[in-house]
């Protein structure tokens, strides 16, 4: 009889307990579900991308692939050309990656791009300012597509950087790519696809040692921001194009162990998403810590972006 | 399968042994699960009760079956709580197969649906409507499975713990954890297996 009690509260505690999770806040069409400010934030454990408002609490699913090893969503850029989010549905079947977009009026989710030549691995793509759409392929090249979806070049660039891992566009039309393996981490180039600037997590000082940096990018005072991730995690700020100074570095194993992309709140804010906390870490444009963001909504996030 | 069933029950009830009329009554937890809630983690739950009246010889038992499952559960939409209620009844027939210190159970229901939503505001009203496919006033047919322990608590008396999942064609599905007791009705009530 006492077994049989056992069980009866076994079952009740299972039923009660397993599925006490808040509900997930949605709206209707007409109040506009995504808004200035919001975050996006695209998860590689369980292949999803989900809108966060800008406190970090979790407001929409507004993509749910089944979970699948294959799948990884690195890449995912504002794009003001299409007034959208774009993302790389990155897939290890050749024919799944495409350029996907998501609307910021309703959420739904279409097919942007899809082209043969992107059936490699896709870890970033940008808008350049004269209107291409720069995709990493292969890690090693850029595809650049135009506005109308052109191809550029056969590819645009071949031999971009090793192990890229990130790719933004520069306000002077360049851009700056960063990579995962250990020597020339960063460069910048410019609009033609030709080098500008190197810079390795030890080189300029001071040195942090040899390091891959996971994302770059450039903040409204032209400075670029990059995360390097090894045997130290670190937010490194240069104060050029040119990589030659460092402005200040941030550390703090117990907030940022991790750290995967870059994103920049309209008030100059850094927003980094660290895959091995599953938060988002948030400094100010001087390095000081600010607060963490996402909590329990997030699995192995792998990138954001703030929309504008 | 229809026909081993069929079987199964001439063989059953056709045997020596008298049949035993059942009566019972259930009260426990339901929970209510279908795509458009468990999207938005929207989980329902509440407690609900139930019975049944059956006719059983050896280990098989037929039953004409009542339960209802009161639900109900928060949802957030357009800034604001509120909630959605999930609430159903179900009327059928089920199989009992009894063993000694369990049973397993199926059956075929009809279900009468009422789901409600209250927003003051018309236009969000309409969109909730709409994104948690709440359905207002809907008879629906399906299915019930399920399974328990039981135990004799004296001669007529047993204790039943029941597990049963209610599950709706093309709506969703009620877990349901409840205790009850059923009663075998003496033969001086009812003269089965005299004639």
């Amino acid at each position: 009889m006492i077994l049989v009690i056992q069980i009866l509260v076994l079952f009740l505690s299972t039923s009660c307990l397993l599925k006490d999770e808040s509900p997930i806040e949605t709206r209707s069409e007409s109040l506009n579900l995504i808004q200035s400010g919001d975050i996006i934030v695209s998860n590689t454990g369980n292949d999803s991308i989900l809108l966060l408002d800008p406190d970090g609490g979790l407001k929409e699913v507004l993509v749910d692939s089944p979970t699948d090893a294959t799948l990884i969503l690195n890449g995912m850029t504002y794009d003001a050309t299409t007034g959208s989010i774009l993302y790389l549905n990155d897939s290890t079947t050749a024919t799944l990656d495409a350029v996907k977009s998501i609307s910021l009026t309703d959420g739904s989710v279409s097919t942007y791009l899809s082209n043969s030549n992107l059936n490699g691995v896709l870890p970033g793509l940008t808008r350049l300012t004269n209107g291409n759409l720069l995709i990493i392929e292969g890690t090693t090249a850029a595809e650049a597509f135009s506005s109308g979806k052109i191809r550029q070049g056969a590819p645009f660039i071949s031999t971009l950087i090793n192990a890229a891992a990130d790719i933004q566009a520069l306000s002077t039309g360049g851009f700056v790519v960063c990579s995962s393996g250990t020597a020339n981490t960063v460069r910048t180039y410019n609009a033609a696809g030709v080098v500008q600037s190197t810079a390795t997590s030890a080189v300029p000082t001071p040195s942090l040692g040899a390091l891959a940096a996971t994302a770059c990018i450039q903040d409204a005072n032209g400075r670029i921001i990059v995360a390097y991730s090894g045997a130290t995690d670190a937010i490194r700020v240069y104060s050029s194009t040119a990589l030659t100074t460092v402005v200040w570095t941030y550390t703090d194993a117990n907030v940022l162990a991790t750290p995967a992309k870059i994103a920049l709140r309209p008030n100059g804010n850094i927003l980094v998403v660290d895959q091995g906390f599953n938060h988002i870490v948030e400094l100010t444009p001087d390095g000081t810590f600010v607060d963490l963001l996402g909590g329990a909504a997030l699995a192995t996030p792998v990138n954001l972006v703030v929309v504008p | 399968m229809k026909r081993a069933l069929l079987c199964l029950l001439l063989l059953t009830f056709s045997s020596s042994v008298s049949a035993v009329v059942y009566v019972g009554g259930n009260y426990g937890i339901a929970t209510y699960g279908a795509e458009p809630l468990d999207k938005y983690r929207v989980h329902p739950k509440g407690y609900g009760y139930g019975g049944f009246l059956g006719i059983g010889k050896d280990f098989v038992g037929l039953e004409g079956f009542y339960q209802s499952l009161p639900t109900k559960g928060e949802i957030k939409h357009d800034g604001g709580s509120h909630d959605i209620t999930t609430n159903a009844t179900a009327v059928g027939a089920a199989l009992r197969f009894g063993f000694q210190s369990f049973y397993l159970r199926l059956g075929i229901a009809s279900y009468d649906v009422r789901q409600s939503l209250s927003i003051t505001d018309e236009a969000s009203q309409e969109a909730a409507t709409e994104i948690y496919e709440v359905q207002e006033k809907v008879r629906k047919n399906g299915v019930l499975f399920g399974g328990g322990l039981h135990g004799k608590l004296s001669e007529n008396f047993r204790y039943i713990i029941d597990y049963s999942r209610y599950q709706i064609t093309g709506v969703g599905e009620y877990d349901t954890v409840s205790v009850g007791l059923s009663f075998n009705l003496p033969e001086r009530f009812l003269s089965l297996g005299k004639y």
